[in-house]
């Protein structure tokens, strides 16, 4: 695992561990409650401020952002191109 | 008697072993299996040094260790402090402090969360639940325990504190309700006699355990032999599917949850759900039409109830009784009684509202906690006599039905969360280019509130906002956190200085600010 997943399941699994098979790529955190509407606020936050990048409104009602793959590859790419 | 709750879980499960006793996530425990469960978690603590009117704080989810853990709790007569889980480590030491916690049980992320800022102040054992943490107990001991119930040589009569619930805290002085065996034991009393709960229902709790209202609803079925099927997180869907499947009987949903739930009801391949005998909706008002519109999807008895955490349930309307008084949220419980108190300031004597006048709405009831844990002052304040002051407003008939007209107190309710508007001041305050702040709430669609903030700029100083969201998400809970932030020259005040934070989304409005 890498710093992009590390951060990322740090947040999903505060509250309950993801299931051992979980199919990282397409896994919907959202859909399947392990971050709601009050946590996302904070995630966003969170996210932005440790890689250093921003969400645009598209980006944060894409399909690609509700999995942890789709997720991880946005951050992948947003902090490639800054650098 | 040794434990008034242990004590009847433990008979139920002596005399139906086999019978499911908890649901949650995909997971399925008899009787047996769950006294055994909360024999081992007994043991743990036990063996760990726990004794007699201990505290222990756990950031709790919903699982079925965490219902095993209150009841282990009732039969050892220590005191469980639930947390949630997405408290900023500031709060959580500051819960702990004003809850006299001496152990913890938490996961691995929250130690190294906690680490990361000083620690925690633990003078007992801490357990991690998931993987191991450098300075605590795998919660995996527990399957080295015996499953027998253990033997104890104290008598635990009741009185002792069971649970402290923590209704503010970020800063200054939380107000832990402190609750009782006995108080867990009469409320739930009153809901199986209220609602006609028997040994066949299958009760569905939605909410986090961190709660008043979920730890009702799995320790209500435990205590008479019936079902508690426990959702871990919610969505309308999650629910749905749950609903679907483990086909509860009874529920007290959150009014913000059941306004959701009826949106994906709506969807034309949703499930028919047929299994509810009875729904109850709490915590805030249903609007008439989404309570329709759920009467007729859900066919089944439909009730509102008005309460507290302080006062448990204080009223119950069922409205296919009650034609008449849709707009009620009922008559009080044979337990409590209910006065409408005239502000003060207009009256020192007479007090009491006349009906369809609207005043704050005042509870006498046998179902009240023991007070504010350490905290009488506070909770002397919080009285009006023998009646406990709610904060919201409303008016009787003349009839006697209560009808609930809004908050006196300031406070947001987001999806059923009680967020204290000052303790986000206070954080968000500290910020250097900050002159003044202030959290109020803010319509929202589906959550019914949610947290906004006011921010006054400091002269010749600028905020930056994505700096501030990153602040709070570092400082605030998740439920703390603002949806919205409006940069204004002044805050709404009265002539005495005194900040109108009800006033704050008016002059928004009326001056057309937009957000940030």
């Amino acid at each position: 695992m890498d710093e992009i997943r590390d951060t990322i399941l740090e947040f999903i699994e505060r509250e309950y561990k993801l299931p051992d098979d979980v199919d990282y790529d397409n896994f919907d955190y959202i859909a399947n409650g392990y971050v709601d509407s009050m946590g996302l606020v904070q995630f966003v936050a969170i996210l932005e401020d440790d890689f250093d990048i921003e969400f645009s409104k598209e980006e944060l009602f894409s399909g690609e952002f509700r999995t942890i793959g789709g997720l991880e590859r946005l951050i992948r790419e947003k902090t490639e191109n800054r650098e | 008697m040794r434990s008034l709750l242990a004590d009847l879980f433990y008979r139920n499960a002596g005399a139906a072993p086999d019978k499911e006793a908890v649901w949650c996530d995909g997971r399925s425990v008899t009787y047996r299996e769950m006294a055994e469960l909360v024999s081992r978690y007994s043991n743990l603590l036990l063996s760990l040094g726990a004794a007699y009117g201990d505290h222990i704080a756990i950031p709790m989810n919903n699982s079925i260790e965490s219902v095993a853990l209150f009841f282990s709790a009732a039969d050892l007569g220590v005191c469980v402090v639930p947390l949630n889980p997405s408290l900023p480590p500031e709060a959580v030491r500051t819960a702990m402090k004003a809850g006299d916690v001496k152990h913890i049980i938490a996961r691995r992320a929250f130690f190294a969360e906690c680490e990361k800022s000083g620690g925690l102040d633990i003078t007992g054992f801490a357990i991690s639940l998931d993987r191991d943490y450098p300075g605590t107990i795998p919660f995996e001991k527990i399957y080295e325990m015996s499953a027998e119930r253990p033997d104890i040589d104290y008598d635990v009569n009741g009185s002792e504190s069971l649970i402290l619930t923590m209704t503010s805290g970020s800063t200054g002085t939380p107000k832990p309700i402190d609750i009782s065996q006995k108080n867990k034991y009469d409320r739930s009393m009153a809901h199986i006699r209220v609602y006609g709960i028997t040994v066949d229902d299958r009760i569905l709790a939605a909410t986090p355990l961190y709660h008043s209202l979920a730890e009702r609803l799995v320790i209500l079925p435990l205590i008479i032999g019936a079902t508690s099927v426990l959702l871990p997180r919610f969505t309308p869907a999650l629910w749905l599917k749950c609903v679907e499947e483990q086909k509860p009987t009874f529920t007290i949903a959150v009014s913000a949850q059941l306004a959701q739930i009826l949106e994906t009801l709506k969807q034309p391949d949703a499930p028919a759900i047929t299994s509810f005998r009875s729904i109850v909706s709490s915590s805030a008002l249903l609007e008439a039409s989404v309570k329709y519109e759920l009467i007729d999807l859900l066919k089944c008895e439909f009730h509102e109830m008005y309460g507290a955490s302080e006062v448990s349930t204080v009223t119950d309307i069922c409205f296919q009784d009650s034609r008449d008084k849709q707009s009620s949220v009922g008559k009080p419980f044979d337990e409590a009684q209910v006065r409408i108190l005239r502000d003060e300031s207009e009256s020192d004597f007479d007090t009491d509202c006349a009906p369809y006048e609207v005043g704050e709405i005042a509870v006498k009831t046998a179902l009240q906690c023991k007070g504010y844990y350490k905290q009488e002052a506070m909770m002397k304040a919080a009285m009006f006599g023998d009646y406990f002051r709610t904060g919201d407003l409303g008016y009787l008939d003349e009839d006697g039905y209560l009808y609930f007209s809004g908050r006196k107190k300031e406070l947001i309710i987001t999806g059923a969360v009680n967020v204290y508007p000052h303790d986000i001041d206070v954080v968000i305050g500290r910020l250097p280019e900050i002159e003044e702040c202030a959290a109020f709430s803010y319509p929202d669609e589906r959550l019914g509130e949610v947290v906004a903030l006011a921010v006054v700029e400091k002269e010749e100083q600028e905020i930056n906002v994505r700096a501030l969201r990153t602040y709070c998400a570092r400082n605030l809970a998740d439920f703390q956190q603002p949806h919205l932030i409006f940069k204004l020259d002044r805050l709404p005040k009265n002539t005495m200085g005194k900040l109108q934070r009800m006033a704050i989304l008016d002059y928004i409005r009326t001056s057309g600010i937009k957000e940030c």
